[in-house]
């Protein structure tokens, strides 16, 4: 290892974060009394990369759904998928993928170090076949349907095709059956060769482990590469949407919405500070403690299904408000009336102090968990941070980021999705 | 981790989880009435009724609120099939007393909050308000609307219905529209009142500490009512073998469609007893290196899905995949063809030495997860035993046992929902 870096809180534990050689990136927790495990070998590259140049390399085009594609092709090696030798273990095994990250990841009470090496292995050892990438179609196509029936994938990604002019976070991350159909084998090696590499990954474990068992590990394993310079697209995007409702008919019981509002950040992946004040915003203005909330539940607007996220990653920041409805427009015009009155200064210095003290227990509670940690340990990778840094900032926020924050959402960038119900 | 069972009162047992690894402890309140299809629709009103507020937080953003000042404490509810009874469980998370960085002591506050919830909600003259019964109403008829957003949950449900028929498992556990809209505020009283004295109940804490109140504050306000015709939780009513398997189809606006099958067995209750079923299903429909992920989609690639599972406490199994409606009569006879070969012993040792390793794994991640352990201990209602003691049982099932569960597996109904031709 390059450097070698331990971290200590002394509520929460401590934890490591390493640099191999190779350019990769460790992040180690040791979780005592566990008996379970849980790693992820994962890598910057997700859906939204279908545009790049590899060490300044012409800039080559994929077709949408690679990625995804990818990753289910990984488990396939010539002696057998990774599945099977996963199951000899006893190891529950998966993978995903998003439009930033592709993560392959298993869990197990025993056996860690034959499970770890079966996970470097065969995210090193890729084996595409123009047969195996037929059959592939075939499942993934079927996988594209199944969402095509789901009206919260679908109202979604309306949203963000008409929030998107160019950034491909717009496109679905398995693809199109058309899209899909474009894919061979050498345009697989292509994108492995290209974001496969030690340099672009990471490698995150908490648990039942031991931080030197782990690095040894990881030494012997990790095989020997030249590094690779990518350069991934940059997408020029403005306030502007290409328009401010959208709609699409489904058999659902009542309509369900989204409603988004598209933010431009000054930085080009959203920082820890600008993802937690995001949230509390979000809680401030429609949480179920929230006069929002209130309003239009006691006025029939809405039910148990009514959320907000904060949706963000390399170039692309949004505030996103779902729910069902009888009536979405109502639902919005009021959610900006109350975006409005808060703007205004009117915070609630009670609710946002209960709120920092409930997402302070937030963070707590996802130490309870070696999946919640590895997943938080994989947007240390992606955006940099650390593990302990949400208590530290969260003292630091104010209802004045909160206000100037609110200001962003404006009408003139907000997006309205809403899925019709279509009887019959 | 150890477990210490507490006689509170008549049919009220406290079982004491203590697992010194959470940040977090869980208190759930569990309620296990006899399953009956005329009061389902009233007691899963019940409890979102009795989990929205109190007579001291007679407003549901006031409880809300107080939840977030008790560090976001996590108050969650359900009403569910467990074998022949209905459970009704009422559960709250919160950060541990030493995690506080004020005077709160959060775990002995949520679960006085708890109680309060359950024996002192807000009612006036033998009745609930009918303010908060009609906004309640109102929620749980979306919520028996909406199951048809979710095509592959809907399709399961419709599946139970149609292979239960008269049973009242069969039924949804919301009842129906019609139902939720007929039950009167003294209905709902007299359920309350009927649930406090005859429902068998079992009270789980999950944590590092065991706060004295919280069985002394159960213990004495069970010993304030009259507590008489207990629940039997040893009732079981075991569906009939059929001699002509039922198929039904329906038809929606939907592009792929789903299939559901179930079958009866002759194996049913708690592991110990029904640990076979447990590893046949594992092996038919469950982990990647079972029959029916292995042909029926690696092979075939029929589908993205077809997954195996059990219900032990009620003795049948269901088969669900999502297909292409011109594959769907194929996937039957494969799924039929694997099942043909379980029960003529066509699986390897090695199948099941995987199949027996992946079933133990997870049940020793058991230990690291607070709401799996309320689980565990609130679902098997006969089963005393351990997550640990039940791997050990897994363990010496032999080849010949999972053959015989295979063998007293047989079909019953199968449900199919498919997209409508341009036609119809």
């Amino acid at each position: 290892m390059v450097k070698t870096e331990h971290y200590t809180d002394a509520l929460l534990g401590e934890y490591t974060y390493a640099r191999h050689e190779s350019g990769l990136s460790v992040y180690i927790m040791e979780k005592k009394g566990f008996t379970s495990s849980h790693a992820i070998f994962g890598t910057k590259y997700g859906s939204i990369d279908v545009k790049f140049s590899r060490n300044s390399g012409p800039e080559i085009e994929v077709p949408a759904g690679i990625a995804h594609f990818l990753e289910h092709k990984l488990f396939e090696s010539e002696e057998g998928d990774a599945f099977t030798r996963f199951s000899a273990t006893g190891a529950y095994a998966n993978a995903y993928t998003s439009f930033d990250r592709t993560c392959y990841l298993f869990s197990c009470s025993k056996n860690f170090k034959e499970n770890f090496e079966i996970l470097l292995d065969f995210v090193q050892s890729p084996y595409f076949t123009a047969e195996t990438v037929k059959k592939e179609q075939g499942i993934i196509g079927q996988e594209i349907k199944m969402y095509d029936d789901n009206p919260g994938w679908r109202v979604m990604f309306n949203l963000l095709c008409e929030m998107y002019e160019e950034h491909p976070v717009k496109t679905d991350i398995a693809g199109t059956v058309e899209s899909i159909s474009k894919i061979d084998d050498k345009l697989l090696y292509e994108c492995y060769n290209t974001f496969y590499n030690p340099s672009n990954m990471f490698i995150c474990v908490a648990g039942n482990v031991k931080t030197d068992e782990v690095l040894n590990l990881i030494d012997k394993n990790i095989k020997k590469c030249e590094p690779v310079s990518v350069n991934k697209a940059v997408y020029t995007e403005t306030e502007k949407v290409k328009s401010h409702y959208v709609e699409q008919e489904l058999e659902v019981a009542k309509p369900i919405f989204c409603l988004g509002f598209k933010e431009i950040l000054k930085t080009e992946t959203p920082t820890l500070k600008d993802r937690i004040v995001a949230s509390i915003l979000l809680d401030l203005l429609c949480s179920d403690c929230s006069e929002l909330y209130r309003r239009l539940v006691d006025s029939a607007l809405i039910g148990d299904e009514f959320s907000a996220e904060y949706f963000c990653g390399k170039g692309y920041s949004a505030f996103i408000i779902e729910g069902e409805t009888e009536s979405p427009k109502t639902v919005a015009e009021e959610i900006q009336k109350e975006i409005d009155r808060l703007s205004l200064g009117e915070i609630d210095l009670k609710l946002l102090s209960a709120i920092k003290k409930s997402a302070y227990a937030d963070a707590v509670k996802r130490f309870d968990s070696t999946d919640s940690i590895v997943s938080d340990m994989v947007d240390c990778a992606l955006f940099g941070g650390g593990l302990f840094d949400t208590a530290e900032v969260l003292k630091s926020i104010t209802a004045e980021d909160i206000i100037c924050r609110l200001k962003t959402l404006r009408q003139e960038s907000g997006v309205l999705s809403v899925i019709k119900s279509r009887k019959g | 981790m150890s477990v210490t069972v507490f006689d509170l009162a008549k049919g009220v047992q406290g079982y004491y989880i203590k697992n010194e690894r959470f940040n977090t402890t869980l208190v759930s309140y569990n309620f296990y009435i006899p399953l009956n299809d005329k009061n389902m629709a009233t007691y899963s009103l019940l409890v979102y009724l009795l989990t929205s507020c109190s007579e001291k937080y007679r407003d549901y953003i006031g409880l809300n609120l107080r939840l977030l000042e008790l560090y976001g404490a996590d108050l969650s509810c359900s009403a569910t099939k467990c074998g022949d009874c209905f459970h009704i469980k009422v559960a709250v998370s919160v950060i541990n007393n030493n995690l506080s960085f004020d005077d709160t002591k959060p775990v002995n506050e949520a679960a006085k909050l708890l109680s309060e919830l359950l024996f002192a909600p807000t009612t006036e003259n033998g009745s609930f308000y009918s303010s908060d019964i009609e906004r309640e109403k109102r929620k749980t008829v979306e919520r028996i609307e909406g199951e048809i957003n979710n095509k592959r949950a809907f399709a399961r449900t419709r599946l139970l219905e149609e292979m239960f028929g008269a049973d009242p498992y069969g039924k949804f556990s919301f009842g129906t529209v019609e139902e939720v809209q007929k039950i009167s505020g003294e209905e709902l009283y007299c359920a309350w009142e009927n649930m406090l004295k005859t429902a068998f109940i079992r009270i789980n804490v999950v944590g590092k500490e065991l706060p004295e109140e919280v069985f002394k504050q159960a213990e004495n306000l069970f010993k304030q009512t009259d507590r008489k015709d207990i629940t039997d939780i040893s009732r079981f009513v075991k569906i009939s073998e059929t001699e002509e398997v039922k198929t039904v189809t329906q038809r929606m606006n939907i592009t792929q469609g789903k299939l559901a099958m179930g079958f009866t067995s002759q194996l049913h209750g708690n592991l110990s007893k029904a640990a076979p079923l447990s590893l046949f299903c594992d092996i038919f429909g469950g982990g990647p290196y079972s029959k029916l992920f292995e042909n029926v989609r690696e092979k075939q690639s029929l589908c993205y899905y077809c997954t195996a599972s059990s219900r032990r406490s009620k003795g049948f199994v269901t088969v669900e995949s999502g297909v292409e409606e011109v594959n769907a009569d194929k996937t039957v006879e494969s799924v039929m063809k694997e099942l043909a070969d379980m029960q003529n012993g066509n699986f390897s040792d090695s199948v099941i030495e995987a199949s027996k390793k992946s079933v133990i794994d997870s049940l020793n991640s058991y230990n690291d997860n607070a709401s799996a352990l309320d689980v565990w201990y609130s679902r098997d209602l006969g089963d005393l035993s351990s997550p640990s003691e039940a791997a050990e049982i897994v363990r010496n099932v032999t080849k010949e046992q999972i053959i015989s569960a295979a063998k007293g597996v047989k079909l019953h109904t199968v449900y199919k929902l498919l997209p409508k031709g341009d036609k119809e």
